[in-house]
């Protein structure tokens, strides 16, 4: 039980570092590349947006928590990690005015969500080309001590 | 350190001496890895259909907790039942054998290829065909004891 607080506690400053990282990114590409009335905007809103990129920062990288227990099933943890996710981001991003939101034109609303999933995919599909390195590496090495195995196991 | 090593007939069972100042974590490893090197003779009591098999460390390919059960697979993907929780085996298996999450062990030497998954985790598939995942919170120790970190 103990263990168990500890890696939610992990998760969730884990997921605010997250959160903050991409805030302070997003404000000095701002400042860099000419949006300062962006800048000025969040500045005088800074309270609520921090605390928008901090929940989804736990809402997306805090909820990889579900992968550290071996149940349920891996399609489901997913599911639950990208629900979640979308779940907050969604309506922070609209509500904190990162995504222009307008009820009328559902067109466009679909549109807008399509591509908030699509920026989803990108992340994970980032973590996945870096976990296919790892295996690579992993995967070279087996073979390096499977060749060492069977040549011990021939030696006399 | 300076290493001596005799090989002769005479020797039933392997038996080491050290000869230290004091007791380092090194020395300790070492200790911990003879006598863990003495337990790859030893067998291990599995059950399979009402029979005891008495099953060689080496021919072991995973365990892993199903259920309630401590489920053994050898290379030729035989499920045998055994009567000790993990972290006993653990102890008791040699060092061709780690911890993937914290229901399953696997023997090193039997692992075919390990799979990227979208998800974060490494999808590992033995050489019997068996698969299982490594967990993230065991990954660097899987990887240390490959010798990749």
């Amino acid at each position: 039980m103990k263990s168990i607080v500890k890696l939610t506690v992990k998760y969730i400053l884990y997921g605010i570092s997250l959160g903050c990282t991409f805030f302070v990114i997003m404000c000095l590409s701002f400042f860099i590349w000419g949006g300062e009335d962006l800048l000025a905007a969040i500045c005088r809103d800074f309270a609520r947006q921090s605390a928008g990129a901090m929940a989804v920062g736990i809402a997306c990288g805090g909820t990889a928590i579900v992968y550290q227990f071996d149940r349920p099933g891996i399609f489901f943890k997913i599911a639950i990690h990208f629900c979640v996710g979308m779940g907050v981001f969604y309506p922070v991003g609209t509500y904190l005015g990162w995504i222009p939101f307008h009820p009328d034109r559902i067109l466009l609303t679909v549109l807008q969500f399509l591509s908030s999933c699509a920026v989803f995919i990108v992340i994970w599909f980032c973590f996945y080309l870096f976990n296919r390195n790892e295996a690579k590496k992993i995967n070279q090495r087996l073979r390096e001590l499977e060749r060492d195995h069977s040549a011990n196991e021939s030696r006399p | 350190m300076k290493v001596e090593c005799k090989i002769s007939a005479e020797y039933k069972e392997p038996y080491a001496v050290l000869h230290v100042s004091k007791m380092t974590e090194t020395v300790a490893e070492i200790i911990s890895m003879l006598e863990k090197e003495n337990a790859n003779s030893q067998t291990l009591p599995a059950a399979k259909d009402r029979k005891t098999y008495f099953l060689k460390p080496q021919d072991i390919s995973l365990i892993r907790a199903e259920g309630r059960e401590i489920a053994c697979y050898d290379r030729l993907n035989n499920r045998y039942l055994l009567d000790k929780p993990l972290y006993e085996l653990e102890n008791i298996l040699d060092i061709s054998f780690v911890r993937i999450s914290k229901s399953a062990i696997v023997n090193i030497n039997q692992i075919n290829h390990v799979e990227a998954s979208f998800n974060g985790t490494m999808e590992l598939v033995m050489k019997n065909g068996i698969t299982d995942y490594i967990s993230r919170s065991f990954r660097k120790s899987f990887k240390e004891r490959l010798g990749l970190e």
